[in-house]
């Protein structure tokens, strides 16, 4: 590829790294940036557990529904369709 | 009631049908509006409102696939077109990770892991974000939208989007490894 990934290329382009949108020669430099660097790899993976805790929390289904909404509410949206 | 019931019961007129279903509905409705709008809750209120009456409005139009989907689509629309315009997009770099000048890490990112339930102290940070980026990666990693329809349903271009969601993921991170790091 003929250049050296810096830390900051690499955290700068890790979403494309992680979605494997990065091009043959570039995913093989920034293996070669990771395989010598021990902060890249913490940031990774740690990264990576950001985003598997994002879904997981943010999820439509990931808390409980309360069974019951504001009576007033309800008054009011059946109001509005009169 | 069954979903076909409840809208053919719904495209009847029938009263009892409105209120079942926003009964059955509104309170999941209402959770993700607040969440969107960051726990304003007149104005999640109103967004749920807003979607009801749009509802409907537009029963007979419905094809009947997936009530619950088509009323959360509904919803998500209304809590957006209420946020505050434009989005709150106040400088992120603290919560990003710094370098120095030959691009090495200032520091070493820690290492640290959460605890299996991890949904409160996680929702918490996401809302510390400014709404430019809470609200992409609600859309993304949340709501589960691609790029493209985020950027339709924000006014974006798909760069932005992108952009701003890598952002929104390392501010995320710094302020988890603050956090868990410390539990750790």
């Amino acid at each position: 590829m003929g250049f050296d990934v810096t830390c900051r290329d690499f955290v700068r382009f890790l979403d494309d790294y992680l979605a494997g949108a990065l091009a043959t020669e570039q995913v093989a430099a920034f293996n070669d940036h990771l395989a010598a660097c021990p902060s890249c790899v913490s940031y990774m993976k740690t990264y990576r557990e950001t985003i598997r805790l994002g879904k997981l929390a943010l999820a439509p289904t990931s808390e409980p529904v309360p069974d019951d909404i504001p009576e007033d509410l309800v008054r009011a949206i059946l109001q509005s369709r009169k | 009631m069954e979903d076909t019931l409840l809208v053919d019961a719904l495209r009847r007129g029938e009263a009892p049908a409105f209120e079942t279903l926003v009964r059955n509905h509104g309170p999941r409705l209402l959770e993700m509006t607040r969440r969107l709008l960051r726990h304003d809750d007149d104005a999640a209120r109103a967004a749920v409102q807003d979607a009801f009456v749009l509802a409907f409005d537009a029963i007979e139009g419905f094809d009947g696939v997936e009530l619950a989907a088509w009323l959360h689509d509904l919803a998500r629309s209304a809590a957006l077109l209420r946020l505050p315009r434009p989005l709150a997009e106040e400088p992120i770099d603290a919560l990003l990770p710094a370098f120095l000048d030959d691009g090495h890490h200032v520091r070493h990112p820690h290492a640290w892991s959460a605890p299996a339930e991890a949904g409160a102290p996680v929702r918490d940070a996401v809302d510390r974000l400014p709404d430019a980026f809470r609200i992409v990666l609600l859309l993304h990693d949340g709501e589960g939208l691609g790029v493209s329809a985020v950027a339709r349903a924000l006014g974006l271009t798909d760069n932005l989007v992108k952009l701003r969601l890598h952002r929104a993921r390392q501010a995320l991170r710094g302020l988890l490894e603050a956090h868990f790091g410390r539990e750790n």
